[in-house]
């Protein structure tokens, strides 16, 4: 195979995840081992395709974005979910359990020209082969997906708590203080516990690991002092459509549904 | 008569498209569409706690992120009545600095320079001009190691809180940074002497420039607002000054002073703010004879390389203030109260506005974020106006080129435009 052709398409986001990409220190070196054929926040000339990995930030929010994902998905061998957004519909997606004709006056009025929807994720739309986590991605785990792709490997994604490297940095347990409400006994790590080494809490940017308890989780939230629709409000962040984080209700009291 | 469409704007942040209507050789209407889906900030801020503003701001754009991210929590702080201490807005205006150097860089380079040198991409730039892109590469990263050392990462900093920093950077960062910054210093030397050589296209159209003010200092983080045509009033009072107003081809509102467009972002400061800049940035701009106040749009770009000067100039000078201080006085946990906050910043792009409202609990329960590109947006339709006929004889597909390179001198940040509030429609 020559040099796989690549996309790096943005749909409703903050492009924050493509500018983790121009970031990356070794980016030239590793543009020399790629045809990035599509790229409009930094080129010209994109071409439509065919893409052997293309990868894709944001969620689609409207009927040309959807159709946009769709044309990329079948021009592609290979799609990856490019950060919360793409994943989980990021913290855009908390309008989902507000009125969203309320939270469209809000912002534009009572007379909006504009038309709102439910936030949904990439894979409510097309299959996705792969995610990158996080808000932002981490740039390490872009390069690993890359080279792993390169070398026909396939990507590993991390299936331990941030916990796990909370422990690794010898940090003292936030929760264990008393002090904050964390995040980390189920959110995916990866991140190195960046937030907990510096001194607060995890907030589940990169959304739940795999088997996450959460049932436990919301027992510790409970020792604090928040009301049970605080405590749903730190679910409903990043991954508020996650499938285990779509399971949390209130009735009555909060719990997980089977 | 024809219409004239960009669709999908290359090499600006965000989604927009560009539609010219022509009659004849006159321009009918411009309409610079901001199509990036709502996303709905303002909304999705209510009902939250107070100490997650500066983290959802952040998230409001992935080029300004230390910019939403600060000016959230002052104005946060702003409804508590709370006042920073020295080392909190020293540490925080260090912060700006490397945002806006970062930025100005990131546009410069990245999405503007191959418009001059003819390529289609700096990484096409990068066989024939391989100084000018390992500057630039170089540049970016040590802005960006700036920000990791005071914000966590490069982008959405986790460090930034109401009331401070997380966690404070040691006397060891400050050194490490102010060794950055030197080295900012002398590549962004050349990036003026680059930028003030290019050839810009004679285009001036007298408009409103508005930028922060505060007197003795380039003003990034704080002061009063003033357009360099002498209209000037208190943050708190900016409701009565800016209108806004909804059209429908875009879900940036447009924003209006005294009924006329108005710009902001590098050209706005340099033209209000010049006698204020370092010596060297100073310097510099008598050195190439740019004159001000500048009216030509095309020169945002040698505004933001003189900019990225000043600031590496200026984070120097504070990094030696700052090794002395007791940095951990930079933490601190305001006392939640109800209330009402505002508060401006210079972003890289311009003034920039959070406003929240705060119940006894610490919710939130009113926001509206004014952006830069939002209140640009109007001015880069008036412009394109007045620059169409000049390069009408160059036909349709010249037209959309030349029209596309000034919306870009604009840096437009699309995603960030597309939210932010006023709770009326006026039609």
């Amino acid at each position: 195979m020559g040099r796989p052709r690549v996309g790096i398409f943005d749909l409703t986001s903050c492009n924050g995840c493509m500018v983790e990409i121009i970031n990356i220190e070794s980016l030239l070196e590793l543009l020399g081992k790629i045809d990035l054929i599509n790229f409009r926040l930094v080129k010209d000339e994109n071409i439509d395709g065919p893409f052997d990995i293309s990868f894709i930030e944001g969620y689609p929010s409207n009927d040309e974005e959807v159709e946009k994902t769709g044309d990329i998905r079948e021009d592609s061998n290979c799609v990856v979910a490019l950060g919360s957004c793409a994943c989980f519909g990021g913290l855009p997606s908390i309008r989902n359990y507000s009125n969203l004709e309320d939270a469209n006056h809000t912002v534009y009025g009572i007379g909006s020209p504009f038309k709102i929807d439910e936030v949904k994720p990439l894979d409510a739309y097309i299959d996705v082969d792969y995610y990158l986590h996080g808000c932002p991605i981490n740039q390490n785990e872009f390069i690993d997906l890359v080279s792993s792709l390169l070398i026909g490997r396939p990507p590993e994604t991390p299936n331990f708590s941030v916990c796990f490297e909370c422990k690794q940095n010898e940090n003292i347990c936030l929760m264990k203080e008393g002090t904050s409400i964390c995040l980390g006994p189920i959110t995916r790590g990866g991140c190195d516990a960046l937030c907990p080494s510096f001194g607060r809490a995890c907030e589940g940017c990169r959304g739940p690991v795999d088997q996450a308890n959460i049932s436990s989780e919301i027992e510790l939230l409970k020792k604090f002092d928040l009301s049970l629709e605080d405590i749903i409000k730190r679910f409903r962040k990043y991954s508020t459509v996650s499938e285990p984080f779509k399971r949390i209700k209130i009735v009555e009291e909060i719990h997980v549904e089977d | 008569m024809y219409e004239i469409k960009i669709d999908h704007l290359t090499r600006v942040e965000g989604h927009g498209n560009l539609t010219i209507n022509l009659k004849e050789k006159k321009v009918e209407d411009v309409q610079f569409n901001i199509v990036e889906g709502p996303r709905l900030f303002e909304a999705i801020m209510r009902g939250r706690p107070y100490w997650e503003m500066p983290e959802f701001g952040a998230r409001i754009c992935g080029i300004c992120e230390v910019s939403h991210a600060i000016t959230a929590a002052k104005a946060v702080e702003d409804a508590f009545g709370f006042m920073e201490n020295e080392e909190m807005m020293k540490l925080r205006d260090l912060a700006i600095f490397a945002q806006v150097i970062q930025s100005h860089v990131l546009h410069d380079y990245f999405l503007s320079l191959p418009d001059h040198l003819g390529a289609e991409s700096v990484m096409g730039l990068a066989s024939k001009y391989p100084e000018e892109v390992n500057r630039a590469v170089r540049l970016n990263k040590l802005a960006n190691d700036v920000k990791k050392i005071l914000g966590g990462r490069d982008v959405h900093p986790i460090n930034f809180k109401v009331g401070g920093f997380y966690m404070p950077p040691s006397k060891e960062d400050i050194e490490k940074i102010e060794e950055k910054m030197k080295q900012i210093r002398e590549d962004a030397i050349k990036m003026v002497e680059l930028f003030a050589s290019l050839q810009y296209p004679e285009f001036k159209r007298k408009t409103q420039f508005l930028a922060l003010y505060s007197k003795g200092e380039y003003a990034l983080t704080r002061g009063i607002l003033k357009t360099l045509d002498g209209v000037a009033f208190k943050q708190e009072e900016y409701q009565r000054f800016i209108m806004e107003k909804v059209f429908s081809h875009s879900t940036a509102k447009h924003s209006f002073i005294d009924g006329k467009s108005i710009m902001v972002g590098a050209l706005s400061r340099l033209n209000i703010n010049r006698r204020f800049l370092s010596d060297g940035a100073n310097d510099m701009l008598g050195d190439y004879d740019i004159k001000l106040p500048s009216h030509n749009s095309f020169l945002i770009n040698v505004a933001q390389a003189i900019e990225t000067l000043h600031c590496a100039e200026s984070a120097i000078d504070l990094t030696s203030e700052l090794k002395d201080k007791n940095l951990s006085r930079a933490k601190l946990e305001p006392k939640v109260k109800e209330g009402e906050g505002i508060a401006f910043t210079e972003a890289p792009r311009g003034s920039l506005l959070h406003h929240y409202k705060i119940d006894e609990d610490g919710k939130v329960t009113y926001a509206n974020v004014i952006t830069p590109t939002a209140i640009n947006a109007r001015n880069v339709e008036e412009d394109i106006k007045e620059f169409v006929p000049t390069v009408i004889d160059e036909g349709g597909k010249n037209i959309s080129i030349e029209c596309e390179k000034l919306i870009r001198a604009y840096d437009p940040c699309i995603s960030c435009s597309t939210h932010f509030l006023d709770t009326k429609f006026r039609r």
